[in-house]
């Protein structure tokens, strides 16, 4: 008895557990301020799996029910097919406050469901295949609430007819995905208003949104391309284009007709997008703030790029509670850069601070308006919606434009900058140019100085060459003349002491001897007058020597100087030797022309040379070789820019040894006392010193020599 | 005393002659003549015991006076012939190289004869 009883008790209260008919009270308190009653977490409802139309109806047998609140449904309730259907069933009843309050029933589930009030179908989200057409998911995305009529202090029956599928790679249902707690819900008398008007406008909103971000985003990454060494553009504009494709994605997201497919593929890429949001936004302000992210900021983003996959994508742990991790953490990260950088910010910093805040604020103002659902001020919704989406990406365009600007004037500064330092660097040019012309004013003086002083050193030194040559002379001209000296000294004293003697031999009377040493004396007469004119001669040559080099330069004919200076020679000689004779051929070249050269000068070399060539073959003819014709050759040629005057004899030439003294002054190769050995040297300085040119010797012992007188014309 | 004069001009052939004539007619010199040092050399290595007294020029063609007196004194030791130099180069420079090749002694032209017979001592 006792386990019958204990039996029955349990059955009774599985029973009553199961199918107590309870009646939940609906009072307009608890709108508690906003427009709806979520009613799925309230206790009341029963619950039936399968199927049967009967069970909409009013009156119904509730065996095989229990206790399950719609906020209670999950896959395990799913048979092995992975379907869940079943029916729902509350007895509400409406508090008579509510009056004619107009209500609805707002359907927030992915699943297909049919709504019964009192047995009566009032209407279908998606297909629950009740009708015989295959199963439709519930796109529950800006659904209008159901409006219903519920009479107040009257009990109404709310049967839903609830079809769901399991979604294979999360094992849940697809009405989980949005929560089950906020599956049905009483909506109050504005909300539908509300409600159509919040719709309405959501395209016109989304579209501002996109439009802004995404002509932000290519005005930002044009920037960033022409200035690719402003670093704080290219973070920007990545960030303005994640978040023009995020808002994209959340347009398409909240699109109804979506499949719940393509819902959470948009509703995942959403999120991730604002994971990688969350994770830029904090290295911009550091960018922008303190001009470099670091490396944790980077990993940070990696972290929240990750999980953002994690959970958005793969579906591990909670989207809503991984954002608002990400929105502290990168709150928190923000107000640290903004704190730490609090005194250094300059000029465009500031402009990011008021968009963090107005973002910050227009969020919380939007949860403000939305979760507490306190206004149905639609305008301010979208208000907040707006500031809260764009003031962060309008403030980053400000920042830019203020950086641009303070970029220009920087360059300004940097351009008048340059500016002044040419005009300082011109100044300073016609400074040091200034100071340079003094400097060469100066320098040419002292080079004009230099140049004087070089010109009297030079003429000193000519001068002294002079007289170094003269020195030279001297030792020559003392040999050359104390020979003769010796002579006409001693020879004298001995024809005084001849002459005492003769005195002595005519007080004798020896005749003879008188008369031998009158011969002596007269003898020595003779070489006292020889050694006279010797010295003479030395004396003529040595001023003659000396004169050499003087004068001025003139055009002459030098064939005919040449010619002159033959028949000057020759007759000369003839003059003193009446046996002298030679035969003269003349060469000459019509070509030459006239030679700037010193008149007297040259012509004393052609004499000099033509003297010595008539001597040189009046030597050899005294030799008496048989069948030898004393012939002397005067010719001329031009030799490109130079006249050669030569003079050849067919005398017995220059033995090389004395070849190479010839030109030496004093140095003869004639008897003593018939040459002053002045004329070739003479000759040389002439021609090599007084006119630039050459004298040169050809010779072969015996049989020629010849002199080349080589002028530039 | 046999002499040796060696000089180009042959006056001084003459000079010699006739400023020592009375020594000559004496026989207490006895001349002999060179016009080049070349001359003198070959007379030298003829009569070499002759030449007690060499008087010779410096300035000539050919041989000049310095380089035969370097090569009498370097090839005839003993007995050392007496050099003396005659020359119208009385510079210093002509001096000091004679008395360093051994020149015994220096004259310079023209010839002082008294002084040439007192350093000869006749």
């Amino acid at each position: 008895m006792k386990t019958f009883l204990v039996i029955f008790l349990f059955f009774f209260c599985i029973n009553s557990s199961y199918a107590q008919d309870t009646t939940l009270m609906l009072s307009p308190g608890m709108f508690n301020g906003s427009e709806e009653i979520f009613i799925s977490t309230m206790d009341g409802w029963l619950f039936r799996e399968g199927h049967e139309p009967g069970w909409a109806n009013k009156e119904i047998n509730l065996s095989g029910w229990r206790k399950l609140k719609p906020a209670e449904l999950s896959a395990k309730l799913a048979d092995k097919n992975g379907k869940l259907e079943g029916w729902l069933r509350l007895k509400v009843n409406m508090d008579t406050t509510f009056g004619n309050m107009p209500l609805g029933l707002r359907f927030y589930c992915w699943a297909a469901s049919e709504l019964y009030i009192d047995g009566n179908l009032i209407q279908s989200f998606g297909n629950t295949g009740a009708d015989g057409k295959p199963f439709k998911e519930f796109n529950p995305n800006n659904k209008l609430p159901v409006r219903v009529t519920l009479v107040p202090g009257k009990e109404h029956i709310i049967a839903i007819h609830f079809v769901d599928e399991v979604v294979l790679y999360s094992g849940k249902l697809k009405s989980e995905d949005l929560g089950l707690s906020l599956f049905v819900r009483l909506t109050g008398p504005r909300f539908y208003s509300f409600f159509s008007k919040y719709i309405s406008n959501w395209p016109r909103y989304s579209s501002i949104w996109m439009s802004v971000c995404m002509l932000l985003s290519v005005l930002f990454w044009l920037l960033t391309f022409q200035n690719p060494r402003e670093k704080n553009l290219r973070l920007i504009a990545q960030y303005t284009t994640i978040f023009a494709f995020s808002v994209c994605i959340l347009t398409l997201r909240e699109d109804t007709s979506n499949s719940f497919g393509y819902y959470k593929i948009y509703n995942s890429l959403y999120f991730l997008c604002n994971y990688l949001l969350l994770g830029i936004i904090p290295m911009i302000i550091s960018q922008v703030f303190k001009h470099s992210v670091p490396q944790k900021l980077r990993i940070l983003l990696v972290v929240y790029t990750v999980l953002g996959i994690l959970n958005a994508i793969v579906g591990i742990g909670s989207q809503s509670v991984g954002i608002a991790l990400g929105v502290a953490i990168s709150l928190f990260l923000c107000i640290y850069y903004l704190i730490s950088s609090w005194k250094k910010l300059r000029g465009a910093q500031w402009v990011i601070v008021p968009g963090l805040l107005l973002t910050l604020f227009f969020l919380l103002g939007f949860v403000a308006l939305t979760v507490y659902n306190r206004s149905q001020n639609i305008p301010g919704i979208y208000l907040f919606l707006t500031g809260f989406y764009l003031s962060f990406p309008l403030s980053l365009m400000a920042y830019v434009s203020l950086r641009f600007t303070e970029i220009l004037s920087e360059v300004r500064e940097n351009a008048n900058q340059v500016m002044q330092l040419n005009e300082e660097k011109k100044d300073q040019a016609v400074h040091q140019q200034k100071i340079l012309e003094v400097e060469v004013a100066r320098q040419t003086a002292e080079l004009r100085t230099t140049l004087e002083n070089l010109k009297s050193t030079q003429s000193q030194l000519i001068q002294s060459e002079k007289m170094a040559s003269l020195g030279e002379l001297t030792a020559g001209i003392a040999h050359e003349i104390q020979n003769p000296l010796n002579f006409v000294n001693n020879f004298s004293e001995v024809n005084k002491e001849l002459l005492l003697e003769m005195k002595d031999e005519i007080d004798k009377g020896n005749l003879e001897e008188v008369k031998a040493i009158a011969n002596d004396v007269i003898g020595n007469e003779e070489k006292i007058n020889r050694h006279g004119k010797r010295a003479d001669a030395i004396v003529k040559g040595m001023l003659q020597h000396s004169r050499s080099g003087s004068g001025v330069k003139e055009p002459t004919d030098i064939n005919a100087l040449a010619d002159e200076y033959l028949r000057l020679a020759y007759h000369g000689l003839r003059a003193k030797d009446k046996s002298f004779n030679a035969t003269m051929v003349t060469d000459f070249d019509p070509s030459i022309g006239k030679a700037n050269v010193m008149l007297q000068d040259i012509g004393r070399v052609i004499l000099n040379l033509i003297t010595n060539a008539f001597y040189a073959v009046n030597d050899k003819k005294k030799k008496g070789i048989e069948g030898y014709e004393p012939t002397v050759t005067v010719s001329t040629k031009k030799q490109g820019n130079k006249v050669m005057i030569s003079v050849k004899d067919n005398g017995m030439g220059i033995p090389e040894k004395v070849r190479e003294k010839i030109f030496q002054p004093f140095f003869t190769t004639k008897p003593t006392g018939e040459g002053t050995g002045l004329g070739l040297s003479m000759s040389y300085d002439i021609v090599t010193k007084g006119h630039g040119g050459e004298l040169l010797v050809n010779s072969e012992e015996g049989s020629y020599a010849e002199f080349n007188i080589v002028l530039p014309t | 005393m046999k002499i040796l004069v060696v000089d180009d001009e042959l006056d001084m052939q003459t000079l010699f002659r006739q400023r020592f004539r009375k020594e000559i007619r004496e026989g207490i010199v006895e001349f002999a003549f060179a016009v080049s040092g070349e001359m003198a050399l070959e007379y030298l290595n003829k009569n070499h015991h002759e030449a007690v007294l060499i008087l010779s020029d410096i300035n000539m063609p050919g041989m000049s006076g310095l380089q035969l007196l370097e090569k009498i004194k370097h090839k005839y030791h003993t007995p050392p012939p007496i050099v003396m130099m005659i020359t119208a180069y009385s510079d210093q420079d002509n001096y000091n190289q004679a008395m360093k090749l051994g020149a015994d002694d220096f004259l310079t032209k023209p010839v002082d004869f008294t002084l040439l017979k007192e350093k000869l001592k006749i």
